[in-house]
């Protein structure tokens, strides 16, 4: 039985961007929408809509019940629930498959498994997936701790077990300044949160963010579809993506273990749909799990160019029941792809913006994709998440990439709402990033040199923007001027007189 | 004539613009309180379906073009580039401004984003220190803390928690005058 008809439970890009792998499936797609929604791009794209109505996200895009009701009003067979939302709850798949309904995505026992940090850091560990070294427990004596850091390897971290926010916390580089450090952080443990247990990690100088795509049939068959590094962040949030990781790029033998190693998760899980496993990199080519993300990644266009794999289409093949047979998807990795995430906040202090897009003009051209959801005198919403758009290209290597990037960027106007664009101006002429040497702290390590970039440019281009202000105003003017014969004010008298009306009350 | 420039980085800088038939003078604050000055010649403007074309004699065949957008009747131009959106409004009365906050010793807080009063950490009456939390505004999912920028009693609260407010909505009125 294939899906025709399929409910998109989410909003924004990722609802087009589902929406046109459907359409081209030649499925039938019922949209979903909020009240503050009611003028979304993603509305466009679907062949029906239904609306959730008012109110908070719980009462809209979370709300499973309503959600569930309009599948059960469309006949819907099957529920795509995106990325964020309700794509990780378990509870959801349980009540889509309730309804009848196919829920695109991985089964509800593999989100429950994923879903917890301890949990699922103890189950990838019987698979034989490395995890961050450390101690189970914490240490008391020098003696145990001296034992555990030597196994760990310098440089270790100290950490209060009862603790957090940095307090507690050592970096310790050499053997002999265990001991001094360990009293240290025991002493601040025990004063700041009355117990003085640490634990040791080993620390990492430069961590990576390193990701591995799977995809899966939920019978053994499928693996990974290769890698991608997120180091750069903001706010524990990715800002830029690329495949394949740089850091791999340094270490060959590290991405072929990587890889092996996500690709057996899916065959002893049986992992259904696709999914990501996230690791911390270290410069030496050593790998940790952090997580599993049960769901298609935001970032996923990065993998799509480089191994030509449309994943929605195989998350909506495997829903469908097809087997992936081994060598059935055989991707491979060509060239090279980097995607950023465009917000609506401010480029170095990530600080919210929002307001109307009154124009704008995107890139086009060779290798360049756009996944937006903007169009013109679109008013941004502040209730959901900042994403304007998420630009993404491929280049034979990765120096083609990056300066393609540049050029895409250079072509992207968004007219009036505030964006981060101008972060990625500095970043894609910053030589770190060009030579592909960062980790997690660049963003920070860098901040002097990526303002300095973005301010010469500014520099130069603020005289000209001074000049087209003026301009503009002038011919505002002359045009009411022209259209009301003798009302010779211009439009800055106008405003003066406005502004001083408005002091005087 | 003097105009203010609303970067994406949220920084203002004051624009001084002479302007006769053959050039234009363009004077720009910078950062340490300086001023730098340009001189633009034979600069033609044309502007049509909302994009603004410059062409200019020196350097030689040189052409800048910004789309823009002319904002309500105040007087603001939102002009956009590959560093991202720039808001150019006149610095009116700037110096009048200056000299009636400080007979009133008063100081407006404003929000410079649009979202939600999450919660109000000040009451009127109360003495603020710069940097203190006044205000958490919760925008694009995030909570934002809002902090005092002047020390001083708080005349005002503009806004109750709960409500929706856009950017340049009073939040707060600080007199910082005389200690009681």
């Amino acid at each position: 039985m294939a899906i025709k008809k399929l409910l998109i439970a989410n909003r924004g890009e990722i609802a087009i961007r589902i929406a046109r792998t459907c359409k081209r499936m030649g499925i039938k797609t019922v949209g979903i929408f909020s009240d503050l929604d009611r003028k979304s791009l993603h509305l466009d794209y679907c062949d029906e809509v239904f609306g959730l109505g008012a109110g908070t996200l719980a009462d809209t895009y979370l709300n499973i019940p309503k959600i569930v009701d309009a599948v059960k009003r469309s006949g819907a067979e099957a529920v795509h629930p995106g990325y964020g939302f309700l794509s990780e709850r378990a509870p959801f798949a349980e009540a889509v498959a309730a309804a009848g309904a196919i829920f695109v995505g991985p089964r509800p026992d593999s989100i429950k498994a994923m879903g917890d940090k301890l949990s699922s850091k103890a189950l990838m560990k019987k698979m034989g997936v490395p995890l961050l070294p450390g101690t189970e427990g914490g240490v008391k004596e020098f003696s145990e701790a001296k034992t555990a850091a030597d196994r760990i390897g310098y440089p270790v971290l100290l950490k209060a077990s009862a603790g957090g926010g940095g307090k507690g916390m050592r970096i310790v580089r050499k053997a002999d300044e265990l001991k001094a450090s360990l009293e240290g952080a025991q002493r601040e443990a025990l004063s700041y949160f009355g117990d003085g247990t640490v634990y040791l990690e080993k620390y990492l100088e430069n961590p990576h963010h390193i990701e591995v795509q799977v995809l899966g049939d939920g019978h053994g068959g499928g693996g990974h579809v290769y890698d991608r590094e997120c180091s750069i962040q903001r706010r524990h949030q990715k800002l830029v993506e690329e495949s394949p990781a740089p850091l791999l790029e340094r270490h060959p033998e590290s991405k072929k273990k990587i890889l092996e190693v996500a690709t057996k998760v899916v065959e002893q899980m049986k992992y259904a749909s696709a999914g990501t496993l996230e690791f911390l990199g270290d410069d030496e080519g050593g790998f940790y799990f952090l997580e599993m993300n049960t769901r298609l990644q935001v970032e996923h266009p990065v993998t799509e160019w480089v191994t030509g794999v449309d994943l929605v289409e195989w998350q909506i093949r495997v829903a469908n029941g097809e087997r992936i047979h081994q060598g059935a998807l055989v991707p491979h990795q060509r060239g090279h792809s980097i995607e950023v995430r465009v917000y609506a906040e401010t480029p170095f202090d990530y600080l919210p913006t929002g307001g109307r897009v009154h124009d704008v003009q995107l890139p086009v051209g060779p290798f360049v994709r756009i996944d937006s959801a903007i169009y013109p005198r679109y008013d941004v919403p502040t209730e959901y998440d900042p994403t304007l758009m998420k630009l993404s290209v491929w280049g034979a290597d990765r120096a083609e990439a990056v300066s393609r990037l540049r050029g895409a960027l250079d072509e992207l106007r968004i007219l009036g709402v505030q964006s981060n664009q101008g972060l990625f101006y500095a970043i894609t002429r910053e030589k770190n990033f060009i030579a592909g040497d960062y980790g997690t702290p660049y963003l920070e390590k860098n901040r002097a040199e990526l303002k300095r970039i973005f301010n010469e440019e500014q520099a130069r281009l603020m005289p000209w923007l001074a000049m087209g202000a003026v301009e503009t105003l002038r011919q505002s003017a002359a045009a009411l001027e022209s259209a009301a014969p003798g009302a010779a004010i211009s439009a800055w008298e106008l405003s003066a007189r406005r502004g001083q009306l408005r002091e005087g009350t | 004539m003097r105009y203010s420039v609303t970067s994406p980085e949220t920084e203002h800088r004051l624009a001084t613009i002479s302007v006769d038939e053959q050039a234009w003078e363009v004077a720009l604050a910078d950062e340490k309180g300086g001023e730098t000055k340009q001189l633009i010649k034979g600069a033609a403007l044309t502007l049509r379906d909302g994009l603004l074309e410059l062409r200019l004699e020196s350097p030689a065949g040189m052409r800048v073009v910004f789309p823009v957008h002319r904002q309500g009747n105040d007087g603001v131009v939102v002009l956009s580039t590959a560093l991202g959106s720039f808001r150019l409004l006149p610095a009116r009365g700037s110096a009048h401004d200056a000299a009636a906050g400080a007979r009133s010793g008063a100081k407006s807080i404003k929000s410079s984003m649009p979202g939600k009063v999450l919660k109000v950490l000040c009451k009127a009456g109360d003495l603020v220190e710069v940097g203190q939390p006044l205000l958490i505004i919760e925008a694009m999912k995030m909570e934002n803390e809002i902090r005092s920028t002047a020390a001083g009693k708080i005349d005002e609260i503009g806004v109750q928690t709960g409500q929706s407010i856009s950017t340049g909505d009073l939040l707060v009125k600080i007199s910082s005058g005389e200690k009681k």
